[in-house]
């Protein structure tokens, strides 16, 4: 038998030796022995103002907007550039489907795990809008993936 | 909502990615900063994360991408902002403290600087904050059997330039 940690051998019915015990226990100490100073005042200062409540005119209004952001979605999922005469909204989605094509093929290994829920989302909200184009919620929870994903793919880039 | 979940995340996170951040640079100002920093981009992908894995995980891997990303915008990986005048707490009503000298504690900092950035990752999320392997393959996106290999050299490259500290304990 030798120890699992340093490959050194070990007496009969021991797990490790002694030695490495003796570093880890130092190393602990070591570790619980950091200070670590206040730093959320400074995070929050940094971190992006708390979205604004908006009342139902301004929730329809946005409802509608994503409604077409959803249509421009599904038209495009083709790689090909939007039409000159693309509507905003579609050409928003587009360019979503761009950003994420971007990043995606130089995302480090570290993203391996995450990704895929994220794709698998996408994939479901996709499936879910074209079901039902005009459900806000739906639309909604479609241009959330999108962004999910490219918040993602923008952290570890 | 998702302010006050990410806020009790952060509590609940913020010593273990400030303590692997610290390993990492040697310097608290460093650390501070590069804490903050890791904080804030969770922040921006926090949506994307709730609910899928350990919160530790994900903010390590995190940490150690703007680490590294620190580290390559100075070009340089030792001795990062000037790690040698580091000034460290004197010893007193704390328990680890007491049983750790003040220049112990400087000698483990400057041997896991000496560390290449890659061990230093693995050994500090494996030993000192004792994670699996699985978890930091998870944060690093390394395989478990290189991050073994590395955990196994730093550990002796470490015991060997700490050996003398180590007989007089």
């Amino acid at each position: 038998m030798t120890c699992p940690d340093c490959g050194s051998p070990l007496p009969a019915g021991a797990a490790r030796c002694d030695a490495c015990a003796r570093d880890d226990a130092m190393f602990a100490a070591y570790a619980r022995g950091i200070d670590v100073p206040p730093m959320w005042d400074a995070i929050e200062a940094r971190l992006p103002r708390r979205r604004r409540v908006v009342g139902w005119p301004a929730a329809l209004a946005a409802a509608a907007l994503l409604a077409l952001v959803v249509a421009g979605a599904l038209v495009l999922r083709a790689p090909a550039p939007p039409p000159r005469d693309a509507s905003p909204a579609s050409v928003a989605a587009a360019r979503y489907r761009e950003a994420i094509g971007r990043l995606e093929p130089r995302a480090p290994r570290a993203t391996a795990a995450l990704l895929p829920p994220l794709t698998a989302a996408i994939d479901e909200a996709e499936r879910e809008a074209r079901r039902a184009p005009d459900d806000p919620i739906a639309v909604t929870r479609l241009v959330a993936a999108y962004d999910a994903k490219l918040q993602l793919l923008r952290t570890y880039d | 909502m998702t302010d006050e979940r990410f806020r009790q995340m952060f509590e609940a996170e913020q010593a273990r990615v400030y303590r692997f951040v610290y390993a990492m640079v040697g310097a608290a100002e460093a650390a501070k900063e590069l804490t903050q920093e890791t904080f804030v981009r969770a922040f921006r992908s926090f949506a994307a994360y709730e609910g899928r894995g350990a919160a530790s995980t994900w903010l390590c891997g995190i940490a150690r991408n703007v680490v590294l990303n620190h580290f390559r915008a100075q070009r340089h990986f030792d001795r990062l902002f000037d790690a040698g005048a580091e000034p460290e707490r004197a010893g007193g009503d704390i328990p680890e403290r007491q049983l750790l000298s003040r220049e112990l504690r400087g000698a483990i900092r400057e041997a896991l600087l000496r560390l290449d950035p890659d061990k230093r990752a693995a050994f500090t999320l494996k030993v000192l904050e004792g994670m699996s392997y699985e978890e930091i393959a998870a944060a690093t996106g390394s395989a478990v059997a290189k991050l073994k290999t590395d955990v196994h050299r730093a550990r002796l490259q470490l015991r060997a330039e700490l050996a003398g500290y180590m007989e007089e304990r």
